[in-house]
């Protein structure tokens, strides 16, 4: 079950990763830069479970989110699709 | 290089992997906009996106324009092709682009792949060494 975030201020990517470590998050934000990575914003859920983020979610209508997972990718991280 | 008129950087990722960000526009659904990470990927014909953040975005996935097959390493499968109203990668703006919507495995981290057809269109030059991607 995701967790909605009652209080949402607006955080940095980086507040956010120390505030929710190894889980999926669901950011509303307010600001990209110049590659698109999500600068700061606002959490509006929190899961270890990608797929769970899209249930309980406060609204985002008419919001511009983001998914991330704050946690360390692996440098062996490797793939054939 | 200064034959490319623009550069844009890919972001290495894993074990000798490159990604994109892209954003993607709604259609009147829950969000109005999503921002994806993308696996720059040659051997993909389409662009992927997953279906959930496509159905947020309130495009639906039950009723596409048609369905591809679509060879996989794990064999032969039918996606819902799907017509976003815009999509911006690597600076590249498209009004009305058909993507597909298909999950890749959540433990890659990566939301989906920008295929070929993104990649011709604007006629890429992808350097792995510099992780850039170059358009004339």
């Amino acid at each position: 079950m995701s967790t909605p975030v009652e209080i949402s201020p607006i955080l940095t990517l980086e507040e956010i990763i120390q505030l929710y470590p190894s889980e999926w998050v669901l950011i509303a934000y307010t600001e990209l830069d110049e590659d698109l990575s999500v600068i700061r914003g606002e959490v509006l859920a929190h899961s270890p479970e990608r797929d769970l983020l899209y249930n309980n979610a406060l609204s985002r209508k008419g919001k511009s989110v983001a998914i991330e997972y704050t946690g360390p990718i692996p440098e062996n991280l490797a793939a054939m699709l | 290089m200064s034959n490319y008129q623009k550069v844009y950087r890919l972001l290495p990722y894993g074990r000798n992997l490159l990604t994109a960000q892209a954003t993607i526009g709604g259609n009147n659904g829950e969000a109005n906009e999503y921002r994806v990470r993308l696996l720059v990927d040659t051997g993909a014909s389409y662009t992927i996106l997953p279906i959930k953040t496509l159905e947020d975005l309130g495009y639906d996935s039950r009723n596409p324009l048609r369905r591809q097959e679509i060879f996989t390493g794990q064999g032969r499968i039918y996606v819902p092709v799907i017509n976003v109203c815009w999509f911006n990668c690597v600076g590249q703006f498209i009004e009305n682009f058909d993507v597909f919507a298909h999950d890749i495995p959540p433990n890659l981290r990566i939301d989906g792949l920008l295929g070929m057809d993104f990649l011709t269109r604007f006629q890429a030059v992808i350097s792995v060494g510099d992780a850039e991607i170059r358009f004339l």
